[in-house]
């Protein structure tokens, strides 16, 4: 019992922290003006709480409860243990009290000497059970019952001494009452005790009765408040939770299928305001960037269409110019042929010259803007047949020449004819061009297939050129031979690489000064994979 | 030598017959066509305006000439890029009348331009002929032109309107 104690004296300062919050709203609903003023922040600051300390609050009420009830219950039943202890001795001593009253009955009518030490051993019980239950006695009602009991208990054992006769030296001069006399006396202050003792069993037995009602009726009410504290604060904060997640779902799909985001709208302070805020701010951003994405769109689709324009007008405008440079330079050299004299013919011969260069050039530019603005359309088609007829169009550049054409059939691949055409055509041309010194000039083509390609390739023996350079073959503009020993703009093999760049095949040239050269450029057969994207990358090195 | 006057507008009688219409407003580029016409003598029936509404104002009798009354052209040669209305909107008003609906058009243009060629050949355009910028392939390639129209080629009867 003292140990049970012990444990309860060293719960309290932990459980009076505790008990502050969960009590806070019981001092309110006691509505006291002192109190309900207390209560109200701490109600406005429940509500304010965000959505975790909520569920926080909410899994630590049961907690905090439990260890509530654990503890009171604890104490309740030590003091029950206390009651129906006090009731038990209240039993044996109603016991004892009749068994001294038979043993002094006894004592007086056969002065046997074996009862006296039972009654003493009696006495000493009695008084150790008075002890007890005064030691666990609080009502003062029982505190004084039990010291009136005391005090009889103490006249009974005065009584009984009596009785024996040997506690007191001093009766054997006096006249010794009676032995029956002493007798009654004790059998009366027995008699007195009785009563009492019984009361004293009835008292502790309805107290202890009425007490563990009373904490059962405790403990009800703690569970009771416990559960409708929980059910206070979860519903509203399941009903937001649920709301809150409906709503939230509900605005971002119609986020998802307009293109104007709607601003979403929850009131209050905790993570789903938050989270509407963060939202909204998302969306906003989102709508930014889409705003910005089409806005550059559009900027691109003008600046195609203003290239378009451009290239267009440079077609146009650009060649009427020329055209009356070299026109009106023939009406010249026509009409006043005899004013003329040779040098006169001769620089009329540069400016005319110069006027058909710039027609080259800017059929060239406008033939590389179109190579670049081409939309690929891949179809199959007879390759060895579109050489043969694209060397019979460049008949005129090789007129009057021995050259060796050499064409075995050729494999076919899926690519665009259009653009192909113009690749064999600059290539052809080039080849003609480049071996204008030869005789006989020899020009082959071959193919093979290759894993996930075609590569075709055109050899000549002509010029060739300085391997070191061969990294400026394909730039735009950039030749490798003087234009008096071979004309041309350098638009050509740009041309090539930007078609075959558009297929994503490649395109090299081997050579040497004098030597020859060999073009050869490679197409993927089938939908672009990964082994072509490293072609892809490995040209733009060239 | 020949003069932009002597082909202005004024200059030509509005009730002479005209053979080629031409439509062309860099006057530089008129005056090569014309030449090279003239030196195989078809410049004699000519008649050139400098703009689209003018072209159209002329084949349809309105505007400056509501008061003449020539016999449609042979041949229009017609410019694609043109003040006022451009080549594309003359052609396709000829090809929206059906008095001019079947009057030979050929396009003579500086243009290479791929979507030009579709677009009026879709309109129903007789030839599309790109100008040469040398002046002897220009000289030459119009005057194949005039020769082929107005001498060579043949239209039906009721196409050009007697007036």
């Amino acid at each position: 019992m003292r140990s049970r104690r012990a444990v309860s004296a060293c719960l309290p300062s932990w459980f009076l922290a505790v008990r502050a919050a969960p009590f806070a709203p019981r001092r309110q609903r006691a509505g006291g003006r002192g109190s309900s003023d207390v209560g109200v922040p701490i109600v406005k600051s429940v509500i304010a709480m965000d959505i975790k300390a909520k569920l926080k609050l909410i899994g630590l009420l049961p907690l905090i409860m439990a260890v509530l009830f654990g503890l009171t219950f604890y104490r309740g039943q030590d003091r029950l243990d206390v009651l129906r202890d006090s009731t038990l001795l209240a039993a044996e001593m109603l016991d004892e009290l009749r068994q001294l009253e038979v043993l002094s009955r006894h004592i007086v009518e056969t002065r046997a000497n074996g009862g006296r030490r039972a009654g003493y051993q009696l006495l000493e019980d009695l008084d150790s059970q008075m002890l007890a239950l005064q030691s666990a006695a609080r009502e003062p009602n029982l505190v004084g019952m039990l010291d009136e009991m005391a005090g009889r208990l103490l006249l009974t054992r005065i009584h009984f001494m009596n009785l024996d006769g040997l506690s007191v030296p001093a009766l054997g001069q006096l006249e010794p009452p009676p032995s029956w006399e002493v007798a009654e006396r004790l059998r009366r202050s027995i008699a007195v005790l009785q009563p009492m003792a019984r009361r004293l069993f009835r008292d502790s037995d309805a107290a202890a009765l009425a007490y563990g009602r009373q904490l059962w009726m405790v403990e009800f009410w703690l569970l009771a408040a416990t559960a409708l504290l929980v059910m206070l604060l979860t519903y509203p904060t399941l009903r937001r939770v649920a709301t809150a997640i409906q709503s939230l779902s509900r605005e971002t799909r119609h986020v998802g299928e307009g293109g104007h985001p709607r601003d979403l709208v929850l009131s209050g302070e905790d993570e789903f305001a938050q989270l509407a805020r963060d939202f909204n701010h998302m969306a906003h951003r989102l709508a930014d960037a889409e705003q910005a994405r089409e806005r550059r769109a559009r900027d691109l689709e003008e600046a195609v269409k203003d290239l378009e324009n451009f290239s267009y007008s440079v077609s146009h405008d650009l060649r009427a110019p020329l055209r009356a440079i070299d026109g009106f330079i023939g009406i010249l050299e026509e009409d006043y042929a005899a004013s003329l004299d040779d040098e006169g013919r001769r620089l009329f011969g540069v400016v005319s010259a110069n006027a058909k260069k710039m027609e080259q050039l800017i059929d060239d530019i406008l033939a590389l803007s179109r190579a670049g603005r081409l939309e690929l359309d891949r179809i199959d088609f007879d390759m060895g047949r579109l050489v043969e007829e694209v060397w019979e169009d460049l008949s005129a550049q090789r007129a009057g020449r021995a050259v060796r054409f050499l064409c075995p059939r050729l494999p076919n691949v899926a690519c665009d004819p259009r653009a192909i055409r113009q690749v064999w055509q600059n290539l052809l041309a080039n080849a003609i061009k480049f071996t204008r010194g030869q005789d006989p000039a020899m020009i082959e083509v071959r193919a093979e297939r290759r894993p996930g390609m075609v590569c075709y390739r055109l050899s000549d023996n002509g010029a060739g050129f300085d391997p070191a350079y061969s990294n400026k073959l394909f730039g735009l503009f950039l030749r490798l031979h003087g234009i008096d020993e071979f004309e041309g703009t350098g638009v050509g093999l740009a041309i090539v690489k930007r078609f075959i760049d558009k297929h994503q095949g490649r395109v090299e040239a081997t050579g040497a000064t004098g030597a020859g050269a060999t073009f050869s450029f490679c197409l993927p057969t089938g939908p672009p994979k990964g082994s072509e994207e490293e072609f892809h990358g490995e040209q733009r090195l060239v | 030598m020949v003069s932009n006057d002597s082909f202005s507008n004024d200059s030509v009688n509005n009730d002479s017959v005209v053979d080629i219409l031409l439509v062309e407003d860099n006057p530089n580029d008129a005056e090569l066509a014309i030449r090279a016409l003239k030196k195989n003598n078809l410049a004699n029936h000519l008649e050139w305006v400098r703009d689209g509404a003018a072209a159209l104002d002329f084949l349809f009798h309105r505007g400056a000439r509501a008061n003449s009354h020539n016999r449609l052209p042979r041949v229009v040669l017609l410019d694609l890029r043109l003040p006022k209305l451009d080549g594309i909107e003359v052609l396709t008003a000829i090809r929206a009348n059906p008095e001019t609906r079947e009057l030979p058009v050929v396009v003579l243009t500086s243009s290479q331009e791929e979507q030009d060629l579709v677009a009026t050949y879709q309109l129903g355009v007789n030839s599309f002929v790109t100008k040469p910028v040398g002046f002897d392939a220009f000289a030459r390639t119009v005057a194949e032109l005039g020769l082929y129209w107005v001498l060579v080629n043949r239209v039906p009867p009721d196409s050009r309107r007697d007036q």
